[in-house]
């Protein structure tokens, strides 16, 4: 049974997912201001602590999500 | 085939798999080969078992091992391009505040058939193999992304 509580829940979530895929379309129009989620991770990773707790953090979500 | 008109002759040497292909290029092919490879043998495991950990494991260590040979050399960008703003950075950072902050909503209001967190989406979605297949590779070029930047 699908409660509304739980319908409202998948609604937001389809929202923040629709925010997110039209964040990505808008860094990618030419003129933009905001920025590539990749010129930030690029920049990120051009440190080594924030490299350090990309990588940690990826491999923490693989683990969360396929193994445990 | 009579009547098939071939095209001009190959240049010499431009059959030989790899020809003029930096040390890098040559290796995509077979790291997509062992990507796809892993996926399916990912895709055909479940949660909470030695299968699972394993090809998890497995993918992890390769990453790792990537990202240490890397390790050693310089930054990706030079100073000045450190410097430059890639742009504005804080719609992003206000989107996940805003996924997480909902995230935690829902994992601490409880039951999850009623407020699902997006592990509990995911867990829907991926019982079918072939999804989990994709969100595994999904995963892994991300991972590959970060360990070559």
């Amino acid at each position: 049974v699908v409660t509304a509580t739980a319908t409202a829940c998948d609604a937001i979530w389809a929202a923040m997912a629709a925010l997110v895929a039209t964040a990505i379309v808008v860094s990618h129009l030419p003129g933009t201001r905001l920025a590539r989620l990749s010129a930030l991770l690029r920049r990120a990773r051009a440190a080594r602590v924030p490299s350090v707790v990309l990588v940690l953090g990826w491999a923490w979500l693989g683990w969360h999500f396929f193994a445990r | 085939v009579a009547g098939v008109r071939l095209g001009p002759p190959a240049r010499l040497g431009a059959g030989r798999a790899g020809a003029g292909l930096s040390p890098t290029h040559r290796l995509v092919a077979p790291a997509a080969l062992l990507a796809a490879g892993l996926s399916s043998w990912a895709a055909l495991t479940d949660p909470f078992t030695a299968g699972a950990d394993a090809v998890t494991a497995v993918a992890i260590a390769l990453c790792l091992a990537v990202g240490a040979r890397g390790w050693r050399r310089a930054p990706a960008l030079p100073d000045s391009a450190m410097a430059a703003a890639p742009g504005r950075w804080w719609p992003w950072a206000i989107l996940g505040a805003l996924v997480v902050a909902f995230e935690l909503v829902t994992f601490f209001l409880g039951p999850r058939a009623d407020y699902p967190t997006l592990s509990s989406l995911y867990d829907s979605a991926a019982g079918l193999r072939p999804v989990k297949g994709a969100f595994f590779l999904a995963w892994l070029a991300l991972g590959a992304a970060l360990v070559r930047w």
